[in-house]
């Protein structure tokens, strides 16, 4: 009895930080794992339409229809894929993993400010998942209203039948409660928990991005929830906030309105997204080119104008609504403004790696890729901020290129660099280095050739969200790009699975690592494995910035941890 | 695999009093953002004329009443906190009571006002800002069933022989409070807007 109650309180419901940032992650991977593999039937229906779906990529799940994807089918598809991959993968593996694992280790705290809160946090975002995934076995499906679920099409005015539009905007709603929760500890334990000497400007990029992050968080997601309880209450209740025109019984209210409030959280949800990317990026950069970081102070100066600039620009993405010209152009100047703090800080992680000793471990080649894929996001993204260029590529698969570029590709190399980084802090051992960089060469080849041909396919004027390309007859001539796109993915999808087999091989079976095995400076890499719920015995007393590598003042090592004295310096 | 679990003495968590302060401060920040949200929503909807509300005298009676009764209320708590502070017990749960009663009744008024509402035709369904109106008055009544369980809680507390933090003591009056101001504020907002 007495252990069964030990594990539930040390493994289930624990409040240890680092127990919940793992329990973060391998939730995350479930569902990544999850909305992946939506992605690879959305890709078969777009280069094989209608054609039954084979066995490998699990075809009898079909068997109902014939083997193909139907229409309806098809809408689900990329409703849960969108909806899963950013409330349910991305998330939680970059701010609640990575968040919970790595704040108070290298603040150099004991825990987080609300262990509980922290907790329960964890376990509503569980239960988010759980309604989520409880929507599949609803008579009538799952949400196929796209991941913007924009009224009317998301209400039962709009023509989808069933609950699944309920389930989905309550399985948000919850979300968005376990984000706050979450959000509220990050941000007090960064202002209130920083041990001695731990100033702003010590503190590792990585604990930089993921406060950003989560004071966006905290001021964003109630916008979204209100709007989210407000269309609950239009699907559930017959409100008509977002109803209008002939489908709205009485006066009806305004189908914009939601989309207003959609994109005032969705646009900071991209910087949400991608600001821990940034932060753990600009980190390892440091570690594995032994520099010091270029330009920290203003990396994240820059990070945080951008979180300013992020709440200003959500109308980029409604150019084709009708807004004024005048509003038009406003939005696109903001957001064109946003690659001044961009550009600046992409040239420091530049300058990091200038004459530095580089070193190719796994980490660090996850790390370069984010730089090459955040690159080709950042600028085609300028094409959709501009009003002129957007009216044409609105709603067409450069968006959905562009998109994947900055939220999927960035992203995910961001989760790879980092896990591979802090594999051994988590789990106490190495992940293997050879089979990382074959996932490594496998992923960054064949991400490129999927999402910088599906821009290449929304330029030549296909949509996103269609059916059958064969239907369009000026679509059929890119059937065989479809067909390539989707043949890509598929490997992709298959170095996946090599990675879960990596992953799951070094957890049980992998090189035990050694306490420092990066010769990284920040706190967390000064305690042996495994660190004991607490952290740290003593609070240490930080003495030097994160990034002092090859300091010229330290002779016997390229590195000296954040509580060592460098002589010399005052 | 699994860490060592040092003994809970040693986990010197430091939740502190400041800490805990900020936690809320921020809370109460985001439960801003959500009503700013509807509230933006519901002058948006006002601006595109896309209904009316024609108040008489009465519910505008019925809603100030009802304000001036959280305000009471609040101000029930303030006395009590003052009294506990002063260690002085006698008049400790007598406060809180009135306080909680008061926010009983206060929730009471809003139904009495939204049927009243409902009877001159203000469903709903049938007319956006009234759902607003009605929408916003239930996330608010959410949030004070929450403060009235808490009130409730501190009042069970008080009979127990061990202290309660004044951290607690603090900031479930702040919550409170903030309700009331929360209330005021939304209330003038109809008023103006409408």
């Amino acid at each position: 009895m007495s252990s069964s109650k030990s594990i539930m309180s040390t493994h289930i419901f624990s409040t240890d930080h680092k127990t919940i940032g793992k329990q973060f992650l391998f939730f995350g991977i479930f569902f990544l794992l999850f909305g992946g593999f939506q992605a690879l039937l959305i890709r078969w229906q777009l280069a094989y339409p209608e054609q039954p779906v084979p066995w490998w990529l699990l075809g009898f799940l079909f068997d109902g229809d014939g083997g193909i994807i139907t229409p309806d089918m098809y809408n689900q598809l990329f409703t849960m894929h969108g909806t899963i991959m950013i409330f349910w993968a991305i998330t939680p593996l970059l701010i609640g993993a990575f968040g919970n694992f790595l704040i108070p280790l290298q603040i150099g705290a004991k825990d987080m400010a609300f262990p509980t809160l922290n907790m329960l946090s964890f376990w509503t975002f569980f239960l988010s998942g759980v309604v989520l995934l409880g929507s599949y076995f609803l008579p009538m499906g799952v949400a196929s209203g796209g991941w913007t679920s924009y009224p009317p099409l998301s209400l039962p005015a709009g023509g989808i039948p069933g609950l699944g539009q309920a389930f989905w905007t309550l399985s948000i709603t919850l979300m968005g409660v376990a984000t706050m929760m979450g959000a509220i500890n990050y941000v007090i334990t960064v202002i209130r928990l920083r041990a001695p000497g731990m100033t702003y400007f010590r503190m590792p990029l990585s604990v930089w991005g993921l406060w950003l992050a989560s004071i966006l968080n905290v001021i964003f997601v109630p916008v979204i929830a209100a709007g989210l309880i407000m269309l609950l209450i239009d699907q559930l209740l017959g409100t008509q906030f977002f109803l209008a025109g002939r489908l709205a019984a009485g006066g009806g209210g305004d189908p914009l309105l939601f989309q207003h409030v959609f994109w005032i959280f969705g646009h900071p949800e991209v910087y949400i997204l991608i600001l821990p990317v940034w932060g753990i990026v600009s980190e390892l950069l440091s570690v594995f080119s032994r520099k010091p970081a270029f330009g920290y102070k203003v990396t994240a100066i820059c990070m945080s104008t951008i979180v300013v600039l992020s709440s200003l620009v959500w109308g980029h993405h409604m150019y084709t609504t009708g807004m004024s010209p005048l509003l038009g152009k406003t939005f696109m100047f903001l957001t064109l403004l946003i690659s001044i703090p961009s550009s600046i800080f992409f040239f420091n992680w530049l300058a990091t790696l200038w004459r530095g000793s580089l070193h190719f471990d796994p980490p660090m080649l996850y790390t370069m890729a984010v730089i090459w894929v955040f690159a080709i996001g950042g600028l085609t993204g300028l094409y959709n901020a501009t009003v002129t260029a957007d009216i044409y590529l609105h709603d067409t698969m450069f968006v959905v290129g562009h998109f994947h570029y900055t939220m999927a590709a960035s992203v995910l190399f961001g989760g790879y660099a980092a896990i591979a980084y802090w594999f051994p802090r988590m789990f106490g051992r190495m992940l293997n280095p050879f089979i990382s960089k074959v996932h490594f060469w496998g992923t960054f080849i064949t991400i490129n050739l999927v999402f910088f041909n599906m821009m290449a396919l929304g330029y030549a004027g296909h949509h996103r969200r269609i059916y059958n390309p064969n239907e369009y007859e000026f679509l059929q001539p890119l059937m065989d790009m479809n067909i390539f796109i989707t043949i890509m993915a598929l490997l992709l999808g298959a170095f996946q699975i090599l990675y879960l087999y990596n992953f799951v091989q070094s957890l049980f079976k992998g090189k035990v690592a050694e306490t420092n095995p990066w010769k990284a400076n920040t706190l967390e890499w000064s305690m042996d494995y495994p660190i004991p719920h607490g952290n740290f015995e003593t609070i240490p007393q930080v003495v030097n910035g994160p990034n002092e590598y090859s300091h010229p003042n330290v002779k016997d090592a390229d590195w000296v941890c954040q509580t060592v004295k460098i002589e010399g310096e005052s | 695999m699994s860490p060592q679990v040092q003994s809970p003495d040693l986990l010197q968590i430091e939740c502190d009093y400041e800490t805990s302060k900020m936690g809320a401060l921020v809370t109460f920040g985001g439960i801003i953002m959500l009503f700013i949200t509807f509230l933006a929503t519901f002058s948006s909807m006002v601006a595109k004329e896309l209904a009316y509300i024609t108040l008489n005298e009465t519910p505008i009676i019925i809603g100030g009443i009802s304000s001036i009764i959280l305000i009471i209320s609040s101000v029930m708590f303030h006395l009590s906190y003052r009294q506990w502070k002063m260690n002085s017990q006698t008049r400790i749960s007598i406060y809180l009571m009135a306080s909680v009663g008061l926010g009983i009744v206060f929730l009471l008024g809003q139904i009495n006002l939204w049927q009243m509402l409902v009877a001159e035709g203000l469903t709903s369904r049938g007319n956006v800002l009234a759902g607003m109106v009605y929408l916003i008055g239930s996330v608010h009544a959410v949030h004070l069933i929450v403060g009235l369980t808490v009130l409730g809680w501190l009042i069970y507390q008080l009979k127990m022989p061990r202290k309660i933090k004044l951290v607690r003591y603090q900031l479930i009056g702040w919550f409170w409070h903030f309700l009331t101001v929360l209330w005021c504020i939304i209330f003038s907002f109809f008023l103006i807007v409408l």
